[in-house]
């Protein structure tokens, strides 16, 4: 039943207790004193007490084999339920409180002691997840909070540029107000009718580049939204044709102001007409390798690459495997069924349908070829789409992409007046099958938002050089430490300090990046719901087997401790006359 | 009645404990309130906690040094011996035990104890309440008066300001500090007839010419006061005695600030403030209730009521009419030009008028088919060029009805304007419509029809014999002129007997001589031309002998006998429409439309094409395929745009920073980052003051620290909103993926490839 941890040996400590208790009993007994009765029964106790401490008593209890960590909104049905079906486990807790209290307070370095059978409630963040060594318990979540329980933006955000925050909000009300401030106050703002899981969207343009807190306030209550605006890169563009169009005209008006363009027109075999647009004039009668690296995107027409020399043909197929963006622009219907002598890793199938109807932030149509691509070599990504077809998508060929554009006279768009769509539509095809830009390294938050102070926040690190990368976050250097399996895959951790923006850099390179920490009283419900979704991965749907087995659990030491010291005020306090 | 001992003993005690409470509670607030005070002073966000503190502080150790916490017995019996001297020192007795008392302790305790028994009500403990509580006053007047001097550390550790002399915060409109005076007086031009008036705001709305005369007096005279308009020159004040002076006349809207050196040298500047100059506005008016356009006719009254609304800012001289009569038509148009003054008002004055004036168009002297235009114009009285408008022009025009009449009157037998001018190309169509429906129609019908046909071909014949100059049908009788010319008319041998009996029998209709009135005199110059040996007509050499009149015509010899040839092409066919042979006119009719089209083409003009003339193609290179000359050709350009506002755009930057900060501090770099942000925001401010004026303001008042520290945050916020709304919305960028490959990455795709191609 019971079973003693002695401090020292037993026999020791007994004897030294007996001495004293001997000792004590004596004092008091021989003083003529009032409260005789009262203070040898305090010299007992404290002697008792003393034992005690010294002797470590601990009681035989029966355990399920595993503990049930009990967080945050766990019902207390729920609870009493598990304690009836498994009373042997333990009840642990971790979170800021519950109304039961059968609980033993525990910080996430105690988790990792326990062998955890079941979670509850709103489960666990990264942080305890990270600490649990096994993560083979079962997991009976609470209900998903009210508020917001999903937020995603573009992973990234470029200025000047139309941006959407989409999300997820939980309303149990009848309807719900969310607005989107930003520096220029109000930006945008929706009302959702309707209980329950509620997709929402909200667009912003933002107008300069920078880490800009914009807000989030749902029926008046705002949290800071962390957004990393990125400035627009500037892309270096050749155009390849026999002549000029109407369309590469317009798309030269859209491109001038914030780009460097090139074009190169075919008079004869031998002559070229070249035009440079904020770009140095450089020769560009033979498409060499170098001349290639110069440039982002090339948009060239079937005519213009039918009369490419096999040398130059050769280098931009090399080009293109090593980043370079191609579009091809055709003059006449693709011919179906064929690759004809062009690298293109498309097909063309002939269709009916030679006009399109597409939805480019509003529904626009404009004439196609009637062709839909098909590629052997794998999928299509597309850029814009119907029902029935990609109308401009690229394919991956080696680090660069080829691309297709089925759409003809987009320019009648600006002609309508539309040069906004004109515009959306040209940028959204040169924004995805432009050159991807080489970087040595590239720093990854794994985190998700939001990130709250002492949370430890896990930073992966990608890129390659003869030395080990060294991480400065804030001016203070972290060390890193290399996957054991993978090459040039480093990772760390650090924790979050005070609300706010915090930098990551690499040490001699000019990657940067950011995250922000923020306040622990904003976005709970998007916490609580990342806790529940991140708890339900890891856990597992296999029932938690209870095995009864006996163990000794120590008695509270403190109440030892406390009787000392009522019994020794006792006998100090007590009048001695 | 005598108490015990220790009842006297415990009163005594609690009595000096409760006034000594007090006493250091006192001192304690005392203590509490300077503290306060200075905290204000210096801290202002720690006050709360500063008071707490040193009340409690000042308690405790208050406490302690009176030792409350272990006030001695015999202390106090000390204290009532030495101050009561009735007790004669026996208080002591107090604190004995009674049972250990002599007998003449007894007797003297009992005695002690009656005097005690009158003594206690009145027995004073040592405190001193009034000391505490004076401390307590003088530390409030010490706090009221601060608050009334309101000091301020930061204000005070300013250089070079001295106290009195601070530049203190100024909204909009605001005078600036260290102003003891001002006085801003307007004087509107003249004629808007607006008396002086002064402002009591820096903030003007000003009449356009308006002299205004700053006067200022400051509470010590700086060296020099300069005013400075917005992308204008700036301008010192005249010092007259102990004031500051100046007086502008602006005529365009603008923002100004007043800038001042004090003795010391440093130099002290107002807010932004905004002078608005509203323009003299030119006079509106409108003609109500009256159509641009009016068509009358000589049965409609010939009056027309113009009623016009002028208004104007100020005020109204002039109003009138400018009729404009046209009479006449083609070239033959004259135009004459009245000014026509409206009968009400008599005068035109003030800031309304509704004028009005009939215009009689008989008066004018308008006769049918004349027209009438006028329009309204209106003048200000602004000086010294008077503005002007004027309505648009109304049109009145009296039909010329007789003309009309004399058409569309079905009363006449013949409708002399045929509905429309057939071409020879359409009768030949008719024609052989009538043919191909003959089976479908009666004889009565077919007949009519081929009727109808001869007469349209006649009225052809009459339109392109006008081109002839010929008047007079009778000359356009088949002639033996020209017989060379002569084409054949088809007329086949077979069919000179129908001729000859067309002739003989034939109606020739709307001829002149139709009934054969008068002898046709006929010119038989044919035989003329056999007989060379006619006679001389004696008279010829002093006969005034006019030209042929068939030589009279537009067009050249050989054209003329052409049309002339057409001409007797359509007499014979009409004939044969006629006489209801359809079929038979036929071949004149494509014989005449024949000649009508070598008519035509003879009577075309060339003229010479203008403008660019290229130069003679070389037939030695001419498709020779050399491209030997033809050069590649290079068109370079510059169109890059940058960010526009780059200073602004800085600022937002930096506020986005500074509001993450717990405690806004401000470096002297990102302070000049908000100057040059103002720079690049005042042409916007001049366009737009009401919105981007307050910016400028705020970034005064943060470069000089006059915003309180916990109003920081809602200062940058606000500015940071004002910034970020001059920012223009560009949708410019292509805004190229930023995604990034590293070389893991490259091996990743090259491992990929390996696997594709195995």
């Amino acid at each position: 039943m019971f079973s003693f941890q002695p401090v020292a040996s037993v026999w020791l400590i007994s004897i030294a207790l007996v001495i004293l208790t001997a000792v004590l009993l004596w004092l008091e007994v021989t003083k003529a004193v009032h409260y005789k009765t009262l203070r040898v029964i305090s010299a007992l106790v404290l002697t008792v007490s003393l034992a005690a401490i010294l002797l470590r008593p601990h009681i035989r209890t029966q355990s399920s084999g595993f503990s049930i960590l009990v967080t945050d909104n766990t019902p207390a049905t729920v609870i009493d339920s598990l304690k009836e079906k498994f009373p042997g486990a333990d009840i642990l807790s971790h979170g800021s409180g519950l109304d039961n209290s059968e609980k033993t307070s525990s910080p996430n370095h105690e988790l990792a002691e326990k062998k955890i059978g079941i979670v509850t409630g709103n489960g666990l963040n990264a942080a305890a997840l990270d600490v649990l060594p096994e993560k083979s318990f079962n997991y009976l979540p609470s209900d998903l909070p009210e508020g917001i329980i999903d937020l995603r933006l573009p992973k990234e955000i470029i200025a000047e540029r139309n941006c959407e925050l989409t999300g997820v909000i939980n309303n149990q009300s009848d309807s719900v107000n969310l607005a989107l401030s930003g520096p220029g106050g109000r930006i945008d703002s929706v009302t959702i009718a309707g209980k329950g899981l509620q997709p929402f969207s909200l667009g912003f343009v933002p107008k300069q580049a920078g880490n800009v807190g914009y807000r989030l306030s749902v029926n008046g209550k705002t949290e800071t939204l962390p957004v990393i605006i990125h400035s627009p890169r500037q892309q270096r563009v050749l155009v390849i044709q026999m002549f000029p169009t109407f369309e590469t005209n317009y798309l030269k008006n859209i491109l001038a102001s914030h780009h460097r363009l090139a074009f190169r027109y075919q008079l004869s075999k031998n002559n070229f007409r070249y035009e440079y647009i904020n770009h140095p004039n450089i020769r560009i009668d033979r498409l060499t390798s170098e001349v290639l690296t110069r440039f982002d995107l090339v948009m060239i027409d079937m005519d213009a690459f039918a009369a490419l020399s096999p040398a130059e043909r050769k280098n931009l197929e090399n080009s293109v495997k090593a980043g370079l963006g191609v579009l091809i622009l055709f003059t006449e219907s693709p011919k179906p069924g064929t690759n004809a002598q062009l690298f293109l890793p498309f097909t063309f199938r002939q269709i009916q349908k030679d006009t399109a109807h597409f939805h480019l932030g509003k529904r626009l149509t404009l004439p196609a070829w009637p062709v839909e691509a098909k590629t052997s070599a794998g999928k299509i990504i597309p850029i814009i789409e119907n029902k029935e077809r990609i109308l401009t998508g690229y394919a991956y060929e080696g680090f660069g992409k080829i691309g297709f554009q089925l759409l003809q006279e987009t320019y009648s768009l600006a002609l309508q007046g539309d040069s906004s769509s004109y515009r959306n539509l040209w940028l959204s095809i040169l924004h995805s099958n432009a050159r991807t830009e080489n970087r040595n390294f590239e720093i990854s938050i794994a985190n998700d938002f939001p990130i709250y102070e002492s949370q430890p926040v896990q930073i992966e690190v990608k890129g390659s050089s003869t030395v080990a990368p060294t991480l400065v976050h804030n001016g203070i250097e972290v060390p890193m430490a290399e996957d054991l399996v993978i090459d040039d895959l480093w990772r760390t951790k650090v924790w979050a300090g005070e609300p706010g923006w915090y930098e990551l850099q690499i040490k001699g390179d000019s990657v940067k990046t950011f995250y922000y920490v923020s306040d622990d009283s904003e976005w709970r419900s998007l916490a609580t719901a990342n806790a529940i979704r991140n708890t339900k991965k890891v856990s597992s749907d296999k029932p938690v087997q209870s095995h009864s087995s006996w163990e000794y659990k120590p008695f509270a030491t403190w109440l030892f401790y406390l009787m000392f010291v009522i019994s020794a005020a006792a006998l100090w306090l007590t009048p001695k006359v | 009645m005598n108490h015990q001992p220790s009842y006297y003993i415990a009163r005594l005690k609690s009595e000096y404990l409760s006034r000594r409470g007090i006493e250091i509670s006192l001192w304690s607030m005392a203590v509490a309130v300077l503290a306060f005070a200075i905290a204000y002073v210096v801290k202002p966000e720690f006050t709360g906690l500063t008071t707490v503190l040193s009340f409690t502080i000042a308690w405790v150790t208050l406490f302690l040094a009176f030792r409350l916490h272990k006030i001695s017995s015999g202390l106090l019996v000390s204290y009532i011996n030495m101050t009561y001297p009735q007790l004669q020192e026996s208080a002591d007795l107090l604190l004995k035990d009674t049972n250990s008392l002599t007998t003449l302790e007894r007797i003297q305790l009992s005695k002690t104890l009656q005097q005690l028994d009158d003594l206690i009500p009145k027995i004073n403990v040592p405190h001193h309440i009034g000391r505490a509580a004076l401390a307590l006053i003088a530390s409030g007047i010490i706090v009221l008066v601060f608050a009334a001097l309101d000091v301020r550390f930061d204000s005070i550790q300013q250089p070079g300001q001295k106290r009195g002399s601070e530049t203190r915060e100024s909204v909009k409109s605001e005078p600036p500090a260290s102003l003891a005076s001002f006085t801003i007086k307007i004087s509107p031009p003249a004629y808007t007839q607006q008396r002086v008036y002064g402002s009591e705001t820096f903030s003007l709305k000003v009449s356009e010419g308006s002299v205004i005369t700053w006067q200022l007096k400051f509470s010590e005279t700086p060296q020099r006061t300069t005013i400075h308009f917005a992308g204008k020159d700036s301008s010192n004040f005249d010092l007259q005695s102990d004031q500051f002076r100046i007086t502008k006349q602006l005529t365009t809207s603008t923002i100004y600030q007043i800038t001042w050196t004090d003795n010391s040298g440093v130099k002290h500047a107002s807010d932004f403030y905004q002078l608005e100059v509203i323009p003299d506005k030119s006079p509106e008016i409108t003609i109500r209730d009256l159509r641009q356009s009016i068509e009358l006719t000589l049965k409609d009254k010939p009056t027309i009521d113009v009623k016009a609304r002028i208004s104007d800012d100020y005020n109204i001289t002039e109003a009138y009419l400018i009729a404009t009569v046209a009479k006449g038509s083609g070239e033959s148009v004259k135009f004459r030009e009245e000014k026509l003054k409206f009968s009400q008002p008599a005068t035109i004055s003030g800031k309304k008028v509704e004028a009005r004036r009939t215009i009689d168009i008989r008066q004018l002297g308008l006769e049918p088919g004349d027209e009438l235009y006028f329009y309204a114009e209106a003048f200000d009285n602004q000086y010294p060029t008077r503005n002007r408008t004027r309505t648009e022009t109304f049109f009145i025009t009296l039909l010329d009805t007789a003309a009309l009449e004399s058409v569309v009157d079905a009363g006449l037998g013949v409708d002399l304007m045929p509905e429309y001018f057939r071409s020879q190309r359409q009768i030949i169509m008719d024609t052989e419509k009538l043919l191909r429906n003959k089976k479908a129609i009666s004889k009565k019908e077919f007949n009519f029809l081929s009727n109808e046909l001869g007469y349209d071909q006649k009225v052809l014949r009459l339109k392109y014999g006008e081109f002839l100059g010929e008047e007079f049908e009778s000359e356009l009788a088949p002639s033996d002129e020209g017989a060379e010319e002569q084409i054949e008319t088809g007329a086949q041998d077979g069919d000179d007997d129908e001729e000859n009996l067309a002739e003989k029998f034939g109606h020739a209709h709307d001829t002149e001589n139709e009934h054969n009135l008068v002898d046709e005199k006929k010119h038989n110059h044919a035989d003329e031309a056999k007989d060379p040996e006619a006679k001389e007509d004696p008279l010829e050499a002093f006969v005034h002998a006019h030209d042929d009149a068939e030589e009279a015509t537009f067009f050249l010899q050989s054209v003329r006998t052409k049309l002339k040839a057409a001409l007797t092409e359509m007499w014979d066919a009409e004939l044969y429409l006629r006489l209801y042979q359809p079929e038979k006119s036929l071949p004149y009719q494509y014989k005449a439309l024949k000649l009508l089209k070598e008519v035509s083409n003879d009577s075309r003009i060339y003229v010479h094409k203008t403008g660019f003339d290229p130069p003679p193609i070389k037939e030695e290179k001419r498709l020779t395929g050399d491209l030997s000359e033809i050069k590649n050709s290079n068109r370079e350009d510059d169109r890059w745009v940058g960010p526009l506002y780059p200073e602004i755009r800085k600022a937002v930057s930096t506020i986005d920073k500074l509001l993450l900060r717990e405690r806004i501090q401000m470096t002297d770099q990102e302070k000049e980052t908000f100057t040059r942000a103002g720079q690049e925001l005042t042409p916007l401010a001049l366009r737009n003051p009401g919105t981007f004026l307050p910016a400028l303001s705020l970034i005064k008042k943060i470069q000089e620290n006059q915003v309180k520290q916990g109003e920081l945050q809602i200062s940058l916020r606000t500015l940071q909103k004002i910034l970020y709304s001059a920012l223009p919305v560009q949708q410019n960028a292509a805004a190229a993926a930023n995604a990034r490959a590293t070389d893991l990455d490259q091996s990743f795709i090259d491992n990929l490839q390996k696997l594709k191609n195995d």
